[in-house]
């Protein structure tokens, strides 16, 4: 097991409202976790809190996230600092928005690489090159000298996927790494994260809104609702029979998601805060039990966490 | 409920001390400014003779000056151009800042420009020395350095309403305006002065103390030689050459309050702009300010 | 990008204006003041022969444009008239006193960004922390305090107090005698010269002056380099390095970097107005630098001295500026566009 999420909390600092309620999932090397959910669920969230980059404005309050036998959570940032970029990467959405704007792409990925490890800079420009040709970024020396803002969208989120993998990290986290692309580039990225995850067998969480590139490219799910994970499985298992009303919802809308962006499924009434079920105000099922909180129901890998969820059953 | 009540607190604290602060030192002077007249009618003008360069003293608890003035209630009194002049010179200034600023910025095109590079241009010389080269030139009375330091400020305020108002035109809020049948008149005072003066108004205490700093300059280096009174920077000029033999009274004390005023106006102006302004690029400040 | 011939053209055009705009300043400080130009140029009690000579000169009995014009044609030809004080011509006294100011300014800047930059983006790093109210409150008290204030208080506690400093008496104490311009910086040439003791007294007197300034300029930048680096570690890019695995180090380095355009601009900015708090500093220890000429011809209402002086403040401004811009341009392509 890769990464172990054990009843991740977060809390904003300002008020002490939850914004992480216990998130749970696992990442098996040589598969890929999809965490998929809504705008506000709290999935970047999750991915800031493991690595150690959350805002001022919110802390860690309780769980564990156990990444090659060590808590990230209880890490000295020295420590993180060091795993970050080498061990885990980070594939980070709207790409040109992020990269360093005063320094060329060539620079970028070497510096990269250097601040992990003393290398020898003709071998640093090297592997620069080689990886960036990997990435099906055509002329890649041509591209190494130019600025990030000079090089086009699909280009800017190969390096970026470049820049989390140069390092041979052992856990790619993306998240929502085809954020803002048109409807091609989002595929030829995501073929080319999916085919770099397979050929290093390395392990993956890719953090998305969108239920079809989980169903497409992803081993396991953890669907998230409100700062929880809702439910977890094989996507096989769980597109097959989703326990959890959320999860239903959003497969049933699944086709007509090039027909309306995939807004039906989202939106409607606020997630309910307080001891019972987050989702209850959406929920057609709800009953009485609702108002206390869902227990988690689960059958081995497949798990969800509601009252009435039968795993395994038609 | 205790955690989250100190939170609450410190964050007032943080806030609501600073404008506490600026008021309650303002009001502390005029306060004293008003009540000196009333409480103590002969502490100006009295000459004591037998004590000349006196030292702090319960009687006198700013000491003497050469002149066997009581310093502190001179100080007190210097209070009236603190005030006066600051206030004077920002009518001027917005008065003739802001709508020269308004129309070059409603009209655009070559005015617009001329007005800018015109602006650019005066805006070279250091605020502070062309002031002074202007009531050094038209004579040192009062009024000419209130009418010179406005003029200064002029200049800032016409940029900033110009700024404003180009901003607001080019966002097509005033085209939007008059094409629903809104007269531009009418929009530019419901809607643009608002929200020009929530701007500003953190930099409306930074002027101030701007133009106590230009006064206090003009009387310390001797061209304002009208208000040579109570003016505080006059009353420095004076005692200088005893501070530098040791007697610092008459020349230090009319600095502190120098110094607490315009703190009291800058403390001010950090909390207003903090409050008023969202977090957004810095340096929204321009005119005449700075060290100039 | 525009091509570079084209740039400088424009660039050089917009200067001829704003100096031509300079000089209509400075022509009409003259004719705004109270006294008649004859009073104004040749002093309290001009004798007949030289009003004479002022009015022929000067044109002053023909229309304003003239007049103007004449004035135009002087100061292109470097004729700045002369000082009614010193009967100097006022451009031979303004040049003589520049290297003095210079020097002043030049290390009171960099003393100025030696406080400033390091309490700036420790306060900024410290984000609402002790040390960052601490520094805000200090650098409010630096923006309050009067330019000469600071040097009386200084002079207090160094020189009358402590005996550290010497008294305010220029670049030099005044038994010694200067040693020759070369550099026209006292102390610099004095050690050139190997005159001991003259650069130590030139050293002595130049540390008050120096601390005054750099007090000031301290304060104003801490300010500005406080918002700067914030406003730099709220962006996207910075937590994505921070993702990549930079230390702390490198991404101070990377604020840095990205803080400085706004710095520089700032710093541009009390550059350009620096002469007039230098001068109040120059006035107080008689430094014998332009902005106590300036000041001086002020307060005695020379106005061929103060013309000369507003119109060097002008000049001066406006070439910090085009440095600026210059700066800006050439390392245009490593800034980031939007």
């Amino acid at each position: 097991m890769l990464l172990d999420v054990q009843d991740l909390r977060v809390e904003r600092v300002a008020d002490g409202a939850p914004a992480l309620a216990g998130v749970s999932f696992r990442v098996v090397k040589g598969r890929i976790l999809g965490l998929v959910g809504e705008h506000g669920a709290g999935k970047s969230l999750t991915a800031s809190a493991i690595l150690g980059l959350l805002r001022p404005a919110a802390r860690v309050v309780g769980g564990r996230a156990l990444f090659e036998g060590q808590d990230l959570l209880r890490m000295s940032d020295a420590d993180l600092t060091r795993l970050r970029g080498a061990r885990i990467g980070f594939v980070v959405q709207s790409g040109h928005a992020t990269l360093d704007p005063s320094t060329r792409v060539g620079a970028q990925l070497i510096r990269a690489m250097s601040i992990h490890r003393p290398i020898v800079k003709a071998e640093a420009a090297w592997r620069a090159e080689t990886i960036m040709s990997s990435m099906g970024i055509p002329e890649p020396r041509q591209r190494m000298r130019e600025w990030p803002h000079e090089l086009t969208p699909s280009t800017v989120q190969r390096v970026v996927v470049a820049l989390a993998l140069i390092n041979e990290p052992q856990l790619l986290i993306a998240d929502e790494p085809t954020a803002g692309l048109n409807i091609t580039t989002q595929m030829q990225i995501l073929d080319l994260l999916h085919l770099e995850l397979r050929r290093r067998r390395i392990g993956g969480v890719i953090i998305t809104r969108d239920l079809g590139v989980v169903a497409q490219y992803c081993d396991d799910v953890a669907v998230m609702f409100a700062g929880q994970v809702v439910e977890q499985g094989p996507v096989a298992q769980v597109f097959a029979r989703p326990a959890h009303p959320f999860t239903r919802t959003l497969i049933a809308i699944m086709p007509d998601r090039l027909a309306t962006g995939g807004g039906r499924a989202y939106g409607g009434p606020l997630p309910e805060s307080g001891g019972g079920c987050p989702y209850r105000p959406r929920c057609d099922q709800a009953a009485e039990r609702c108002a206390t909180a869902p227990p988690l129901v689960g059958a081995g890998v497949h798990a969800a966490r509601c009252h009435f969820a039968r795993i395994g059953a038609a | 409920m205790t955690a989250r009540a100190m939170r609450l607190l410190r964050g007032l604290q943080d806030r609501g001390l600073g404008v506490a602060f600026g008021l309650l030192v303002l009001a502390g002077f005029a306060a004293a400014l008003m009540m000196r007249p009333v409480v103590w009618p002969q502490g100006l003008a009295f000459e004591d003779a037998q004590r000349l360069l006196a030292f702090p003293s319960l009687r006198q608890p700013m000491g003497t000056d050469a002149n066997g003035r009581d310093v502190l209630a001179r100080v007190i009194d210097g209070a009236r151009y603190a005030f006066m002049v600051p206030l004077a010179a920002l009518v001027v200034g917005i008065g003739l800042g802001a709508p020269v600023g308004l129309a070059a910025g409603l009209r655009g095109g070559s005015l617009d420009l001329l007005l800018r590079r015109l602006l650019q241009g005066v805006g070279l010389v250091p605020p502070m020395l062309l002031a002074m080269a202007l009531v050094s030139a038209m004579g040192p009375s009062l009024w000419h350095v209130v009418v010179a330091i406005g003029l200064l400020q002029a200049v800032g305020f016409a940029r900033a309403m110009r700024d404003h108002v180009r901003a607001m035109h080019d966002s097509g809020f005033i085209e939007g305006a008059a094409a629903i049948g809104s007269p531009v008149l009418r929009t530019v005072m419901m809607h643009l002065l608002p929200n020009t003066l929530a701007r500003i108004a953190g930099e409306i205490p930074r002027q101030a103390a701007w133009a106590l700093g230009t006064l206090a300059a003009m009387g310390f280096v001797g061209i304002a030689t009208a208000t040579s009174g109570t003016e505080w920077g006059s009353m420095i000029r004076e005692g200088t050459e005893y501070l530098l033999a040791g007697q610092w009274w008459a020349a230090l004390f009319p600095g502190l309050a120098l110094l607490l005023f315009g703190a009291a106006l800058h403390t001010l102006a950090a909390s207003l702009d903090e409050r008023l302004l969202l977090r957004g690029p810095p340096g929204s400040g321009n005119s005449a300010g700075g060290r100039g | 990008m525009e091509r570079p011939g084209r740039f400088l053209l424009r660039l050089l055009g917009l200067a001829a204006f704003l100096i031509l705009v300079l000089m209509v300043l400075s022509f009409l400080l003259l004719k705004l003041g109270a006294a008649p130009s004859v009073v104004l140029l040749g002093g309290p009690n001009p004798l007949p022969e030289e009003q004479a000579r002022l009015v022929a000169d000067y044109g002053l009995d023909r229309p304003v444009v003239v007049q103007f014009i004449r004035y135009l044609i002087r100061v292109v030809s470097f004729d700045f008239g002369r000082s009614w004080l010193t009967a100097e011509p006022v451009l031979t006294e303004l040049l003589s006193r520049v290297p003095a100011t210079l020097e002043l300014m030049l290390y009171g800047l960099l003393a100025g960004a030696l406080i400033g930059v390091p309490v700036g983006v420790a306060a900024a790093f410290a984000r609402g922390g002790a040390e960052d109210r601490a520094a805000r409150g200090a650098a409010i008290l630096g923006e309050a305090m009067p330019p000469f204030l600071l040097c009386l208080v200084l002079l207090l506690v160094l020189f009358r107090w402590l005996d550290l400093s010497p008294a305010p008496t220029g670049r030099l104490s005044v038994v010694l005698t200067p040693p020759p311009v070369v550099t026209g910086s006292v102390f610099v040439d004095a050690v050139l010269m190997q005159d001991g003791i003259a650069a130590r007294s030139a050293l002595g007197h130049l540390i008050l002056p120096v601390l005054s300034l750099a007090l000031l300029v301290g304060a104003s930048l801490t300010l500005l380099v406080r918002s700067a680096v914030l406003a730099q570690l709220q962006t996207a890019h910075l937590a994505y390095a921070r993702a990549q695995g930079m230390s702390r180090e490198m991404l101070t380095g990377i604020v840095l970097w990205g803080a400085t355009p706004a710095i520089l601009s700032g710093l541009t900015a009390q550059t350009a107005t620096l002469i007039g708090t230098t001068a109040l500093v120059e006035f107080v220890f008689a430094w014998g630098g332009v902005g106590q000429y300036g000041l001086d011809a002020m307060a005695k209402a020379d106005f061929a001295g103060v013309q000369g002086f507003i119109l060097l403040s002008g000049l001066f401004a406006l070439l910090v500026h085009g440095f600026h811009g210059l700066l800006r341009r050439l390392v245009g392509l490593r800034i980031r566009r939007a």
